[in-house]
């Protein structure tokens, strides 16, 4: 009698867990969310808001995972992505660098390699100097090195967009400044601080937060001028036809189907126009815009227009 | 200064103390116990802080260095067993001293003299750090290179054991730091078209591979060898006037630790060595060093101690190691995404003085509870190390997996275990290893780019006042043995009779 028992409990509890998935929809289990920063990092903690928002405004049917894959300029969890299940539960996000580590000859793929899922907002970002710097404006800066090339200092990363960036910016100008490898945002800034270098790029939210510590923007990447950082021209305002920002770039494998893909992309979407979410973004520092797939597609595919004739001089940067 | 009073203010809050206490008692245990040390412990818990308060993280970790210096001198004294390799100058007269009766009383000085060498150095990286860190911001890449270059040529020549071992290890260490992506300029190296590579041998796994595993391998070797300790000992305190005899040899030692500690890449081991042959010239009764002489415990211990606190100058104030566990302090700070170096001091003051006032309350915590629970911990040396370490062992790999959720990193860990062991028994010294190992990508990247700036040139590294001063140190560091050695042996030419000396 007892057996009969279990062995129905065992069925019934069987079919509950087996029961739904033969004809249930996408996502029927924990969805990966792969982070090519440290936990802890400004992208790892976009991650961690998308989780928490996917789950407590119950955007996403199940849990989400965070992965930490960092290291190798991203392409450490890029590849992953990439060659993780086109079926919708590995996915991931890294920025505009998934265009500039191909070109820089590092990894073979690009934003192409995947499905894009769209960008879940970005930061603005722009050149910035030393608060005592004789440079003003973008123009100043051109003038000096048209008088005298290589006369002024550039702080970059080298083969991310840093380094890209004010590239094409100079050579959009007709001026070719001196790039010197310093490393990432805060050895930067250490370099522009204790004036080692002139200029390097930077995002808005750095330039409020350093405001004090004596950084000065010069000029934006953006589309237009930004009130935050009130009186800087932009690029576009310059004459040069550059418009750059930092975008978080959502991946999902390549032959990832449609309806997941819309999805993936709907809960984006859906968790960015949360006030709670928004906010959170702000205070980040991060412009809480959803850009869907096509136009995300568009943007890359015009970054890397205006990258790839800037590999030759990037790899230069070799002594 | 008022940072340093509100950090203070912090530090003694109830969760920053708890994480402080949490990290001197276990530094302390770690110390005490053979086998088993600071660098093991800060490495083997770093994985464990991803999900800290990053302050909090540190505040513990520097709890645990000040513990595990401190704690060695423990079973140096009862035992004649080092339970780091700081207090190894400790046993020449802690043992003696405790085996003629006086445990207590050699445990007391042992302790005494710990906190007062650790505030000697806590005084110094108080009124140093700040004026040093705004001196270092003016520091470019140049300036960078030659201090990196001066720090490796002094780990090869003060290296405990022979010079070429030193320099071996370090040589090493840099090797295995070569491989990954090289970030100075933006392209793939050594990864032998294994995609696993492109990121090199990480931090973390290097680390715990070096300092962990190895001592696992070693320890389960050796697991048959238990300590015993005759008798229990309490702490004597000597009294105050008695402290005022050892005053002279207290602060030297101090500083001497300090400084030792300041400079680049010199472990705590030195510091108690040099302290103590100076104690030794001194005295007026040097025949009685090494026989149970309280003369000599004082200067050990204050100059371990003080190390500490001397090496955490370079580090916070320019992202520089003072010491190979310094080198795992920078690690952690990397991995909790502090940029280390002088701009600290601006962009995030308060965190550096919460680290500089946790040094000095961990130095009167040790104190406290070295005081009054030493018998106990005595007790504990005797632990079988068989329960321990295949917990130690699942950590060590869990953490290393944990990093970066990579299989790969585990088999670093196994890797690098396996090294260290080897070189290890071949009396090859692992602090240069792991110097080498964190200093090679400053090194490489600070070159490239200053060279970048000069547009290939090198005349900066004589051009600039302080980078002069550094080449300039360096190659008198690195020349001065053998005009030292032809000097010896044209003496010895001279004079016959000499050259038979040994």
């Amino acid at each position: 009698m007892f057996r009969k028992t279990l062995l129905a409990a065992v069925a019934a509890a069987l079919a509950l867990v087996f029961g739904p998935m033969a004809d249930a929809a996408y996502p029927e289990k924990p969805i990966k969310i792969v982070i090519p920063t440290n936990a802890g990092g400004a992208m790892d903690t976009i991650g961690r808001i998308f989780q928490r928002a996917f789950e407590e405004k119950k955007i996403v049917s199940q849990k989400t995972v965070i992965v930490n894959l960092p290291g190798a300029g991203g392409t450490i969890a890029t590849r992953r992505i990439m060659e993780s299940e086109p079926d919708g539960y590995t996915i991931g996000f890294w920025h505009d660098g998934i265009i500039t580590s191909k070109a820089m000859g590092v990894v073979d793929y690009d934003h192409s390699a995947f499905e894009l899922i769209g960008i879940s907002g970005y930061t603005e970002i722009g050149l910035g100097v030393r608060d005592d710097s004789a440079y003003k404006t973008l123009d100043d800066v051109v003038t000096k090195l048209k008088a005298e090339p290589n006369s002024v200092k550039v702080a970059v990363n080298i083969g991310l967009p840093v380094h890209f960036n004010p590239l094409i910016v100079f050579d959009g100008a007709g001026a070719q400044a001196l790039m010197v490898q310093t490393g990432g945002g805060a050895k930067r800034l250490a370099s522009i601080l204790g004036g080692h270098t002139d200029t390097a790029v930077f995002a808005i939210p750095e330039f409020i937060k350093y405001k004090e510590s004596g950084l000065r923007p010069l000029v934006l990447f953006s589309e237009k001028a930004n009130p935050l950082v009130p009186g800087i021209k932009t690029a576009k305002e310059s004459g040069i036809d550059f418009v750059a920002q930092s975008n978080r770039i959502w991946l999902a494998p390549k032959g990832t189907p449609q309806e997941i893909v819309d999805y993936l992309s709907n809960a984006l979407k859906t968790a960015m126009a949360d006030p709670e979410v928004k906010s959170e973004f702000e205070t980040l520092g991060v412009t809480p815009e959803f850009i869907g797939p096509d136009r995300t597609a568009d943007m890359l595919q015009g970054y890397l227009g205006k990258v790839l004739p800037m590999v030759e001089k990037a790899r230069a940067l070799k002594k | 200064m008022g940072g340093l009073v509100d950090a203070i203010f912090y530090v003694l809050t109830p969760v920053p103390f708890l994480w402080l206490l949490l990290g001197v008692s276990s530094g302390i245990f770690v110390g005490a116990v053979p086998g088993l040390g600071g660098g093991m412990l800060i490495t083997l818990v770093m994985p464990l802080t991803f999900y800290m308060n990053s302050t909090n993280a540190l505040i513990m970790m520097i709890g645990m260095y000040v513990g595990a210096v401190s704690g060695g001198l423990i079973s140096a004294t009862l035992l004649r067993m080092p339970g780091t390799p700081s207090s190894i100058i400790t046993t020449f007269d802690g043992y003696p001293m405790a085996q003629k009766g006086e445990p207590g009383r050699a445990l007391g000085l042992g302790i005494g003299s710990s906190l007062i060498g650790g505030l000697i150095a806590g005084f110094f990286l108080v009124v140093l750090s700040p004026p040093l860190s705004i001196w270092a911001l003016t520091f470019g890449p140049w300036e960078y290179f030659t201090m990196v270059l001066m720090a490796l040529v002094l780990i090869a020549s003060i290296s405990q054991g022979s010079m070429i071992k030193g320099l071996l290890a370090g040589v090493l260490g840099i090797t295995a730091a070569l491989p990954g992506l090289n970030e100075s300029d933006g392209q793939l190296r050594l990864t032998f078209g294994f995609h696993e590579m492109a990121d090199g041998f990480n931090l973390l796994p290097v680390l715990l591979g070096v300092f962990v595993m190895s001592q696992i391998i070693k320890d389960a070797l050796n697991i048959e060898r238990h300590a015993t300790i005759s008798g229990s000992a309490r702490a004597v305190f000597p009294k105050f006037r008695q402290w005022l005899r050892y005053g002279v040899n207290i602060v030297r030692s101090g500083c001497i630790g300090t400084w030792i500690g300041i400079l680049p890449g010199v472990g705590a081991s030195i510091s108690s060595m040099v302290a103590y042959g100076i104690a030794r010239t001194f005295s007026r009764t040097p025949e009685k060093f090494g026989t149970g002489h309280d003369e000599g415990i004082v200067a050990s211990e204050s100059a371990n101690n003080a190390n500490v606190g001397g090496a955490l100058i370079p580090l916070i104030t320019m992202g520089i190691p003072g010491s190979p566990i310094d080198a795992i302090l920078l690690g952690a700070l990397v991995l909790h995404k502090i940029q280390p170096g002088p701009l600290l001091f601006t962009t995030n003051a308060p965190f550096v003085w919460a680290l500089i006032a946790a040094y000095l309350v961990a130095n009167l915590m040790m104190f406290t509870i070295m005081y009054f629970s030493v018998r106990h911990i005595a007790r504990v040396i005797a632990f079988n190390r068989a329960y321990l370490l295949p917990i130690i062992f699942v950590f060590c790999l869990i953490g290393a997996y944990s990093l970066s959720n990579r299989l790969f990193d585990v088999w670093v860990v196994i890797g690098f275990g396996v090294l260290g062991f080897f070189l290890d028994r071949v009396k090859v010294p692992l602090g240069p290893f792991v110097i080498g190992y964190v200093l090679a990508g400053v090194l490489e990247a600070e070159l490239r780019s200053g060279l970048q700036s000069s547009q290939g040139s090198f005349l900066p590294m004589v051009t600039r006042p302080i980078a002069l001063t550094f080449t300039i140190v360096s190659v008198i560091t690195l020349v001065y043995p053998f005009i030292a050695e032809w000097r010896h042996r044209r003496r010895a030419r001279s004079n016959p009779d000499h050259a038979q000396e040994p």
